[in-house]
């Protein structure tokens, strides 16, 4: 029997979202996160995404630090409104759809310029949005790698695959990722290596995405990278 | 609806499944392959709707599918009608509602621009559908669709009409429009959210009008069954969910051929155009409101 991979979700949140609310605090996600025993996990606080990055992203810091189990690495949200402090950031996000603004937008490559070559999740949502991305990363010189996330269906896959075909720095989370075939295509196109598995748990569910992941038809060893061991690498550092 | 294969044990059903390959799921237009993608995930049964009649040639796709649960009798289909094409949905209507297969008629927003089904148009094609006393899906992606599918139930009253997809990312108000008509009832589908559960439980006072639904290949059906391992569903809950309430619904019987579908004496379909949505003359005893 195949040993099961360590699950890692490179794209988790936690605190209310508007504006129905929620619960303060990760416990809910923890809860969630151990509930589909998962190990570790990329997470933000709502309030850095919805309301206050500097603030959301203090926040976000304090609480990882406090959880040993699963672990919690901080997501730091970039501010195109120029309020976010990135110094000691290990892993970088960008969301644009969800905050209204384009991927080509000068305020965000001004904090792509300051920002270290630490990993970027770069939200990918609208048709059109990976391909500004393309142009963003080399207007900027930006130099770390890049995960897109928030593909959705056969348009923003197809846009998705088209982008990274050639470059090698840039992954998919399969966080939008939701069809039939979907993953398999992506391992196909560009390698086990550069899928990342991540939920947007719990805004969506964690469960889906992992079902999603688990019948796709990989081999056990590309299942394995992409439930945990591409996350792992990429946040420990390495690139290739 | 005869259970597939080895799965002849699975309650699973998903009641709204799509027929037609894409760039990703090649293999979605065969059905050993589609049959044998449901079985590993666990599902027993499946209603077919056919992708080319839903975006391109109603007639086409229907023939196509009918042919395919012919030889493939473990499958059900929805018959997709149009609103602007009457004419040829009421032949089809005619040709394949009174077998068994066909489970009912599903109606789709305008493939070209989106609009999603409403009353007055859809009124003549939903009105010649009655008389069939099967069940009407509608795609419901939206808030907007939804309030067009509730005012369908409301006018329709003797019907059961299942809103699939569950009014997407707007799926309160989808259910908030469900627990004021009993004849209304919900799809999973949509969006992969595992508080629409929580909230839809709630507000309908139980789970019986929620039917486990997949939209496959859009979506792996694999997915809105892990959308419910998120939740503290009870054993008896997440059953009914994933296929005792389509059983109860459809008239299936595991390992039987369906019943006859009743049929309305033409007579009766202009008192029925009288009827407003009330329990007694929408559900059968199975479906009585959960105190």
């Amino acid at each position: 029997m195949p040993e099961l991979p360590e699950l890692f979700d490179i794209l988790t949140l936690f605190g209310p979202v508007p504006p129905h609310g929620g619960e303060q605090g990760t416990a809910g996600l923890v809860a969630l996160l151990t509930r589909h025993k998962i190990s570790g996990a990329a997470a933000l606080s709502t309030r850095a995404l919805y309301h206050d990055a500097a603030r959301g992203n203090r926040e976000t810091r304090t609480a990882c630090a406090e959880v040993s189990a699963p672990r919690l690495v901080p997501l730091t949200v970039l501010d195109p409104g120029g309020g976010g402090d990135t110094t000691g950031a290990r892993f970088l996000a960008a969301f644009p759809a969800t905050q209204g603004w384009p991927v080509r937008y000068a305020p965000l490559a001004a904090a792509l310029r300051s920002s270290p070559a630490v990993p970027l999740l770069l939200e990918v949502g609208r048709p059109g949005d990976a391909t500004d991305a393309t142009a963003l990363l080399r207007d900027t010189g930006f130099a770390g790698p890049v995960v897109l996330a928030g593909i959705k269906g056969a348009v923003g896959l197809s846009e998705a695959l088209a982008v990274a075909r050639d470059q090698e720095r840039i992954h998919l989370a399969t966080d939008g990722l939701r069809g039939l075939g979907e993953i398999e295509t992506a391992v196909a196109a560009l390698g086990a290596r550069r899928i990342v598995f991540g939920s947007g748990a719990p805004r969506v569910s964690l469960g889906a995405a992992l079902a999603i992941a688990r019948q796709a038809t990989l081999s056990d060893e590309d299942r394995a990278l992409v439930l945990g061991g591409n996350a792992r690498r990429l946040l420990q550092g390495g690139t290739e | 609806m005869i259970p597939m294969g080895d799965a002849a044990e699975l309650p699973i059903v998903d009641v709204h499944c799509g027929w037609g390959a894409t760039s990703f799921a090649p293999g979605w237009e065969d059905a050993e392959y589609v049959g044998g993608a449901l079985r590993a995930r666990g599902i027993g049964g499946a209603f077919l709707a056919s992708d080319l009649a839903r975006h391109f040639d109603p007639i086409s796709g229907n023939e196509q599918v009918a042919q395919t649960i012919g030889e493939h009798p473990h499958f059900s289909a929805w018959l997709v009608v149009h609103p602007d094409r009457p004419l040829d949905a009421h032949a089809q209507m005619r040709r394949f509602l009174y077998g068994d297969q066909f489970v009912g008629c599903a109606l789709y927003p305008d493939p070209a621009t989106g609009r999603p089904i409403t009353l007055e148009g859809a009124h003549d094609i939903v009105n010649a559908f009655r008389r069939f006393g099967k069940p009407l899906l509608i795609e419901t992606p939206n808030a907007e669709a939804m309030h067009h599918a509730a005012r369908i139930a409301q006018e329709m009253g003797n019907m059961r009409i299942v809103a699939s997809g569950m009014g997407g990312a707007e799926w309160r108000e989808a259910v908030d429009l469900a627990a004021h008509l009993s004849n209304l009832y919900l799809d999973i589908s949509g969006a992969l959210v595992p508080d629409k559960i929580d909230y839809a439980a709630r507000a309908l006072h139980g789970v019986r009008k929620l039917l486990f639904a997949s939209g496959a290949p859009q979506t792996d059906p694999a997915a809105v069954i892990g959308l419910l391992d998120d939740l503290d569903l009870t054993p008896d809950d997440r059953e009914r969910i994933l296929g005792g309430n389509a059983v109860r619904l459809f008239d299936l019987d595991a390992g039987q051929q369906q019943a006859e579908p009743e049929l309305l004496p033409l007579a009766e379909e202009a008192e029925a155009d009288e009827d407003t949505p009330h329990l007694e003359t929408l559900a059968p005893d199975e479906f009585t409101e959960e105190e």
